[in-house]
């Protein structure tokens, strides 16, 4: 091996990398913490990834730099699982096959995947949170799609409508009982109509219609809010079409790992050790 | 009541420690089992009371790894020759786990409306275990490096640490992998870009420098060990300075 390529696949590399991103890691943490971010990391969730780098918004200059600082950090680790597992590789098929070895290569391989497959999440398809709707609106997105409300039954309490999402407790809302009833089309097509729970949205394809929490009409006052007051709903609608192999794969990797460990449980060189202990008492 | 239970668990922790500290094992074990056996009942009240899991805030959670704790002392084997040793380090993380838990809060999370979605309470369970899967590992790391030696009775001290700390990598994916779930079905989203999920890519982080460190001399397993062995002090470290904000 060339003496770059040895180097893209030493463990240093992986170490001082796994620092870098450590660090980097708990800058973030401190931004997600300040007040002064508040706003750019609510925008950062709002929409996909791909589309809020797009967008010039000069107050994100930093987040943007701290991400593709992030990216920047994981591509080169990426790059070092290659050269890495390229190696063990040509050790497995040349010098010596280990199970242990070779599984920890499946885990790696695996790890590598679900990387991948998270960045294409932030990448790829589409994403819209926070979209507020009463009954009987609609709403135009991407592609020609459009969300309708035909209905919302709310069973709950209304003064929880302008509660935070930990505010709200266990006699607040029925959340079994709350639902919507949401068509979704695309040109003028309906292509599904159903009822959307909190934890069960409306899926087609790789879409999905999420719906988040009920809320007050918009632009009502506390004041107006009284029993014959139907809530509105805030919904994310998304289209992630890495999303199911990424459930798949997640897993996968963890078994792996679990494997890897009891495979390895004993360490051979310790049994032997121990095999002699034993043999001298 | 959750209290007066609360502060006797602590007191019969604090009592194994002594034992084990005096070298009086029989009553060690005693000690330890009546500790453990204590311990349920505050995470039963809270159980009964709040009719959720007890692991949504610190006090609860940290209540919830003492007990995996001390079941993971009395319970496995250990390494021969060094189970008195490592439960010391046990005892030790058990009692500032309890006290650290009582001095941050002593107040339930009132339930969520969602309190009794599956993935959510599953989170919630394999965090704690998967913390007290660490500070265990921790104890054999800490060990490790005091024996100061490398032969092949301390290096089973390193490799004990090795397979708990994967084991708790393990538990604290199934944990995220749970997680996800719930946040994906809830939320509409798997990832936020918020102060919860950048810690848990933090202690992941953690975790892969851990299991990442190169070398294969008496100075790398040192390192190693201690990289592997503050992962549980990490952890809790980081949990504790969260709650603040």
């Amino acid at each position: 091996m060339s003496k770059i390529s040895e180097k893209l696949a030493s463990l240093h590399l992986t170490a001082w990398n796994l620092v870098a991103i450590l660090l980097w890691l708990i800058w973030g943490l401190i931004m997600a913490g300040s007040v002064a971010f508040k706003m750019g990391f609510s925008a950062m969730n709002r929409i996909l990834i791909r589309d809020w780098l797009m967008t010039p918004d000069a107050d994100s200059h930093l987040l943007k730099l701290w991400f593709i600082g992030i990216c920047l950090l994981m591509t080169l680790l990426g790059v070092n699982l290659i050269f890495c597992s390229w190696e063990k590789i040509y050790r497995i098929i040349r010098v010596k096959f280990s199970g242990p070895k070779f599984y920890m290569l499946i885990v790696h391989a695996f790890f590598g995947l679900v990387a991948l497959f998270h960045l294409g999440g932030f990448m790829l398809g589409y994403e819209q949170n926070d979209i507020s709707l009463g009954e009987g609106m609609s709403t135009k997105l991407r592609d020609g799609y459009e969300v309708k409300i035909n209905a919302i039954n709310f069973a709950g309490n209304l003064a929880i409508l302008d509660k935070s999402y930990r505010n709200i407790k266990k006699d607040d809302l029925n959340y079994k009982n709350s639902y919507a009833e949401v068509v979704l089309s695309q040109n003028g097509r309906e292509l599904r109509k159903d009822n959307i729970y909190i934890f069960m949205p409306l899926k087609y394809g790789d879409t999905r219609v999420t719906l988040k929490s009920f809320i007050s009409p918009v632009g009502a006052n506390q004041g107006q809010i009284n029993a014959t007051t139907t809530p509105w709903i805030k919904l994310t609608v998304t289209k992630n079409p890495v999303l199911s192999v990424f459930f798949v794969i997640y897993p996968l990797m963890i078994i792996g790992i679990f494997i890897h460990l009891i495979l390895t449980w004993k360490s051979p060189a310790i049994n032997r050790a121990i095999q002699e202990l034993t043999d001298s008492n | 009541m959750l209290s007066l239970f609360y502060y006797i668990t602590i007191t019969l922790y604090g009592l194994t420690f002594i034992f084990n500290v005096s070298g009086l094992k029989r009553y060690e074990i005693v000690s330890a089992v009546s500790a453990v056996t204590a311990n349920i009942i505050p995470l039963f009240l809270i159980f009964y009371r709040s009719g959720h899991f007890p692991g949504y805030n610190i006090y609860e959670s940290f209540l919830f790894a003492s007990f995996i704790l001390g079941c993971l002392a009395i319970f496995v084997p250990g390494v021969k020759g060094y189970t008195s040793k490592i439960r010391l380090w046990v005892w030790i993380e058990i009692l500032i786990l309890l006290i650290t838990a009582l001095l941050i809060s002593e107040e339930l999370t009132s339930t969520g409306f969602d309190y009794n979605y599956i993935y959510k309470i599953l989170f919630h369970i394999f965090r704690p275990i998967s913390m007290a899967t660490m500070l265990y590992a921790t104890a054999y790391f800490t060990q490790f490096i005091l024996e100061r030696e490398f032969n092949e009775r301390t290096s089973w001290l390193a490799h004990a640490g090795r397979n708990f700390l994967i084991l708790s990598t393990v538990l604290f994916l199934v944990s995220e992998y749970t997680g996800i779930i719930w946040c994906q079905q809830e939320f509409g989203d798997f990832w936020m870009w918020n102060q919860n999920f950048m810690q848990s890519t933090i202690i992941m982080s953690y975790l892969m420098l851990a299991f990442h460190i190169p070398g294969k001399d008496k100075r790398a397993e040192d390192f190693r060990s201690l990289i592997g062995g503050l992962s549980g002090v990490f952890v809790v470290t980081l949990t504790i300075v969260r709650s603040f904000f």
